[in-house]
């Protein structure tokens, strides 16, 4: 094999000029620490989830035009279903493979935005995105959005009474908007809930809008991070300003991410076996205007579902327009949490007063503001998202659900408040120890 | 079922008040409709048995004549004389009553046998006059038809699939799976507690049928070799919870490298 390799490579330098870029990058510096790993974790599961949406594509109608089912389950033979729902069906039951699939993709999707939220987690906590890499975390948070619009797409595709039961809801928080809201329903629905339409749009965001985008800034996240020097933590007795303490990408790096690779694709196979996350079988097909009682979105939206669930029912008029409710949990919250984290870079470096770039990363604990943010906003989308689960919680406790709710009015203002106070507070005191904020810069 | 040794002469006195009010029921609603199951005497043994059961588990708190009265921990015990027989029995056959724990926790479900149930049921519906009857449980159903019977009427309160969900003002509407068909049939038919009635004209005996097949489906749905079954997304979050610890675990394990930071400095030591 390897004459022939060595003839590509050869071949290919010769009409690249591959050679000297080639060099550069397998010779970049991984530092090594199992966080860094977090990213890489998303990557693979975007691949994985790539590959099974191409196959689940093929066999997917997106439509809900009435079809009559003819295949081999039982409990939906010679019903008319709604043709994106059939189409599930068929897939789960007729096509060979088809289940594992879908639960492929519905597993690695979860650990795709989870492993996503845990590498934001990680950059903010340390410090990654100080100058010069605010621009790749912008780039990062640009991802994180589109991650959570593929997986609602992809929630509200199958045309199950879960799926439609959130597209209903996202059609509300569209009208929601003040003075744009029926325009912009209009355009993305094309018409009235329900319309024809909604599949079909969701399908082509699903697997050509949003894929596409997140496709090309996967590459430009990768590209910038192969072009900036990579962060390390900070190692006693060395300038990590100066000096990157690492493993080269060939032969080191690759070796872990193909372990990496071949850890995650076991983890999802083996959790497609076991859990069934996708299954739609007995809950059945939407129908217009039937919600089941036990209805919530997937897990990374819990925050705004719990925060649509405990804001009180409010509606004030302001000059020429009502603002509701869903508009502020469903559209002003996330904008607001999204904006700060945009803004965040900026704000801690005109807060310390920082000048410089920053290539070691620092603890959170001696940053007062950063370690009260990320506590504050951590917490504060952790109880919302605890109050989603309201009605569950409700049934396991046996407390009355109004109960439950006015709890997670109260903790939801009160603990993420006290608790960033606190983180404040501690990590004032650490830090000074340590030497203060700008102790490092270079 | 403490206290055995005395219920005898307890019981007899009951008992003979019964005999009377059942003499004197009987006089003033002869020929009243419905009279005639009041007259079709029961079984003696099934009598006795029957006024045992209601006088050693129900008597104390619904009183003896059925009137109702007050539980031991304060709230109202609602009369039984004239109750729906079809109420009595999905109660009883459901172990909401009589209470698994005699001190009134209502929420401890311990029910009677069939034989006990039974007979206590017989003797309240002669002794205490119930009123109703028993729905029948029609048999052949079609799960798929079912599930568009049961979306439409069910899901709203009891879940998609059956699993039960919350009413409001501490109220909880139950699991439908693992339920007898016949009580399924008696709350659609009667309606019990908050529930509404589903009479004839708004869900057809073939409809019940469908439905009550729906929800055998539904429980006899195999599941993953962990035997679980399709999930609620809060359910799926807490798997999504535990294939992200699996991730971070193997994070740690390729990396080799656990630690971040080094240890914080004591106080007054430099930096």
């Amino acid at each position: 094999m390897t004459p022939w390799f060595e003839w590509l490579l050869q071949a290919m330098d010769e009409r690249l000029r591959l050679r000297a870029p080639g060099r550069k990058t397998l010779n970049k510096v991984f530092p090594d620490n199992w966080s860094f790993l977090l990213g890489e974790i998303a990557l693979v599961s975007f691949g994985i989830l790539v590959l099974t949406g191409i196959f689940l594509t093929m066999f997917f109608s997106p439509s809900t035009a009435p079809v009559v089912y003819d295949g081999g389950a039982e409990l939906y033979r010679g019903r008319e279903l709604p043709a994106a729902f059939e189409s599930i069906v068929r897939l789960t039951h007729d096509v060979p493979g088809g289940l594992f699939f879908r639960r492929i993709h519905r597993g690695a999707s979860h650990l795709f935005i989870a492993a996503t939220v845990m590498h934001l987690l990680r950059v903010i906590l340390t410090g990654a995105f100080r100058r010069p890499r605010e621009i790749n975390y912008h780039v990062g948070i640009v991802l994180l959005t589109l991650a959570f619009g593929a997986g609602f797409t992809g929630y509200s595709l199958p045309f199950d009474s879960l799926a439609g039961t959130g597209i209903r809801v996202a059609y509300s928080e569209l009208l929601s908007f003040p003075f744009v809201g029926d325009r912009l329903a209009f355009w993305i629905f094309g018409g009235d809930f329900p319309t024809g339409n909604m599949i079909p749009r969701f399908f082509v965001f699903h697997v050509l809008l949003i894929p596409g985008l997140l496709i090309g800034l996967i590459s430009l996240h990768l590209a910038i991070m192969a072009r900036q020097r990579h962060t390390q933590f900070p190692r006693p007795g060395i300038d990590g300003h100066r000096f990157v303490l690492g493993k080269p990408l060939w032969p080191s790096q690759f070796a872990i991410t193909t372990s990496l690779v071949l850890w995650t694709g076991g983890l999802l196979a083996l959790a497609a076996v076991l859990i069934p996350w996708s299954d739609v079988f007995l809950i059945g097909p939407y129908r217009p205007g039937e919600v089941g009682n036990n209805a919530q979105p997937d897990w990374f939206l819990f925050w705004l579902e719990g925060a649509l669930r405990i804001l009180p029912p409010v509606e004030f008029d302001l000059p020429g327009v009502t603002v509701s409710g869903p508009f502020l949990a469903g559209i002003v919250l996330p904008g607001l949490v999204f904006g700060y984290l945009a803004a965040y870079p900026f704000i801690e470096r005109k807060v310390y007063g920082l000048h410089g770039e920053w290539h070691v990363l620092t603890n959170p604990l001696e940053v007062p503001l950063r370690a009260a943010s990320a506590v504050t906003v951590f917490t504060f989308v952790l109880i919302l998202s605890a109050a989603a689960t309201n009605d569950i919680l409700s049934r396991m406790t046996r407390i009355p659900i109004e109960t439950i709710t006015w709890f997670f009015r109260v903790t939801s203002i009160v603990v993420p408040a006290a608790l960033g106070y606190l983180a404040w507070r501690y990590a004032a005191r650490r830090g000074a120890r340590a030497g203060g904020v700008a102790s490092s810069e270079t | 079922m403490s206290g055995r040794a005395g219920a005898g002469t307890r019981r007899l006195r009951p008992l003979l008040s019964w005999a009377l009010l059942a003499v004197a029921g009987t006089a003033l609603t002869a020929g009243a409709p419905g009279a005639q199951a009041q007259q079709d005497a029961i079984d003696p043994a099934t009598a006795i048995q029957g006024a045992d059961v209601y006088t050693s588990q129900c008597a104390r708190c619904h009183g003896a004549a059925g009137q109702g009265g007050q539980t031991p921990s304060g709230p109202d015990a609602p009369a039984l004389r004239g109750a729906h027989i079809a109420l009595v029995d999905l109660v009883l056959r459901t172990g909401r009553m009589p209470p698994g724990d005699p001190d009134g926790d209502t929420k401890a479900r311990r029910p009677l046998t069939d034989e006990r149930r039974d007979a206590l049921l017989a003797w309240m519906d002669d002794q205490l006059g119930l009123r109703g009857e028993i729905p029948r449980v029609p048999v052949g159903g079609n799960p798929a038809r079912g599930q568009e019977v049961y979306a439409a009427n069910c899901a709203q309160c009891h879940g998609s699939t059956g699993g039960g969900g919350v009413a409001g003002g501490g109220a909880f509407t139950p699991v439908l799976v693992d339920r007898e068909p016949l009580v399924i049939a008696e709350a659609i038919r009667m309606g019990p507690f908050q529930m509404p009635q589903f009479g004839e004209d708004v869900i057809s005996d073939r409809e019940l049928a469908d439905t009550i097949a729906f929800l055998e489906e539904v429980q006899g749905e195999p599941g993953t070799p962990v035997g679980l079954v399709e999930l609620n997304p809060v359910f799926a979050g807490a798997f999504v919870f535990a294939i992200s610890l699996a991730a971070i675990v193997s994070a740690m394990w390729l990396s080799g490298r656990v630690s971040m930071f080094p240890d914080a400095p004591e106080d007054g030591e430099q930096p």
